[in-house]
């Protein structure tokens, strides 16, 4: 996205100039680095979805919308009588593609540019993968001229904002190590959310398994990338967190030599939550490697619900 | 649901906001006024974070501001919810600032009125003729900076280099100048 020239910018003030609460509501996001913003939009968008009770809708309509394009998708089969021509199984995938974006758009977008955002996370691109972003959210928002500028008025913030990142990605050199370490872990990860069961959240799962191969993808650009500002880290870094462990942990007699796999979510303070065992080691020592994960130090994690995975080794 | 009802829930953001949140109020259905919240919810985001300053605490009032208004009924029939919303954000953070308990939505008519004015140099064909007056007794700086935007059309950077001050103080000068040309105009 080129930069406004003088002229845009002008006209693009007065329309604020004229609307209070989009003047006010600017002022507050001024303050605020645009990924903040992006990712504070989320998490309300999440939070407004929880208050209406919207899954359970969508899930209704997801599953009538599938319902109805299987139907479309086996009658064209049999008409064609199982030999598809090229042009018309493109446009039932089409079709499919679109009533799942049509019904989960929030969702699609936020998952899977989120984890895309921190693929191409390096400062030549920073301008690039948040402002994609940030038009496909804002568009929600758009019903007159003056609340399409919030759409580029956050180009100027992602602008403005970026010698901050600059200085930033300096101070997260040091955590280049633990990248790799985090990768494996996070692919793990990723593979176990693919076959989570759990019913009430199956929309996410579907979005989750969607996102995967760019996920992999992204996960090997980060190698090289080593930047992780939007990857939920612990507070003072992973190898720090690594030696919290080995200096806390607590172990007694009976406990055997090996690791603990456990995974979490994430309260909005950044502390552990909804704490799960996915390898036991023995009683006793999934109980410890718990109590470290949730006295020990809080993490900063963009995507609350994404949960993390992490081993505790024993002794 | 039924069809009827899907069809409009889809449609919902092509209704107007005054319809929608007519229906709402009969319905007191929360998926609509969700629909509708959600329209402006980043609006009301930012003025929250303008006045409390805090992410997480501008997040709470947002979904506090939502909570509040599924239960309230307006006293009179809402002729501009946009700047209603407005209104009961702007209130809702301030009292949150200032750590008042906050009870109920009460605002004033003076409140509506502040939240959908227009300032005289804002509006577009209309030609203020005792502005030119009282522009003139504008401070310096204000009135150069209106003129600088207004009537030469620059924009906030340019006129912050040219001027050499910062770009905060040349929104500052602005909004104050209007202020005072606010106040002149209606002296009269």
């Amino acid at each position: 996205m080129r930069r406004k020239s003088a002229k845009e910018a002008h006209q693009f003030e007065r329309e604020i100039e004229k609307d209070a609460f989009l003047y006010e509501a600017m002022e507050g996001f001024e303050e605020m680095m645009a990924s903040d913003i992006q990712q504070s939009l989320d998490e309300l968008d999440d939070m407004l979805d929880d208050k209406v009770g919207k899954r359970f809708a969508f899930h209704w309509w997801q599953a009538a919308a599938v319902g109805g394009v299987v139907i479309i998708g086996a009658s064209i089969m049999l008409l064609t009588g199982g030999n598809e021509s090229p042009g018309i199984s493109p446009s039932v995938a089409e079709e499919e593609e679109q009533v799942e974006e049509i019904l989960v758009p929030d969702e699609v977008v936020t998952v899977e540019d989120t984890l895309n955002a921190v693929a191409v996370m390096d400062e030549s691109d920073y301008g690039n993968a948040p402002q994609s972003m940030d038009y496909e959210a804002e568009a929600n928002l758009i019903s007159s001229p003056a609340e399409e500028a919030v759409v580029t008025l956050s180009d100027e913030i992602v602008t403005a904002g970026y010698s901050d990142e600059a200085a930033r990605s300096d101070n997260l050199g040091s955590q280049a190590e633990p990248v790799e370490e985090e990768i494996a872990v996070l692919t793990e990860d990723l593979e176990s959310l693919a076959s989570d069961e759990a019913p009430g959240y199956s929309r996410e799962v579907l979005e989750k398994s969607e996102v995967q191969p760019s996920a992999a993808k992204s996960m090997e650009r980060r190698v090289s990338e080593s930047q992780d500002v939007l990857q939920a880290a612990p507070i003072g870094g992973m190898t720090a967190y690594m030696s919290y462990l080995k200096s806390n942990i607590k172990t007694s007699d009976g406990m055997p030599n090996g690791f603990v796999t456990l995974s979490f979510e994430f309260e909005r303070d950044g502390s552990p939550k909804k704490i799960t065992i996915n390898k036991s080691l023995c009683t006793a020592c999934d109980a410890e490697a718990i109590r470290l994960v949730k006295v020990g130090p809080k993490w900063n994690a963009p995507n609350r619900k994404e949960r993390m995975t992490i081993q505790v080794q024993f002794p | 649901m039924s069809d009827n009802q899907i069809i409009d829930l889809v449609n919902a953001s092509e209704r107007k906001d005054e319809d929608l949140y007519q229906e709402f109020l009969e319905s007191r259905d929360r998926e609509v006024f969700g629909i509708l919240f959600r329209k402006y919810m980043a609006l009301v985001f930012g003025v929250c974070v303008k006045y409390l300053g805090e992410k997480h605490l501008a997040q709470d009032a947002t979904m506090e501001v939502f909570e509040k208004m599924l239960g309230y009924q307006p006293r009179s029939s809402v002729s501009n919810f946009r700047a209603y919303l407005f209104v009961i954000a702007k209130n809702h953070c301030l009292m949150k600032q200032r750590g008042e308990k906050v009870i109920s939505i009460n605002f004033s008519d003076a409140d509506m009125e502040s939240a959908t004015y227009v300032h005289p140099i804002d509006e577009v064909n209309k030609k203020e003729d005792r502005l030119d007056d009282c522009l003139k007794q504008l401070k310096d700086l204000q009135k150069e900076c209106i003129d600088e935007f207004y009537m030469k059309k620059k924009s906030y950077s340019e006129i912050s280099s040219e001027l050499h001050v910062t770009l905060n103080a040349v929104k500052s000068h602005i909004q104050n100048g209007k202020r005072n040309l606010k106040i002149c105009l209606e002296a009269a």
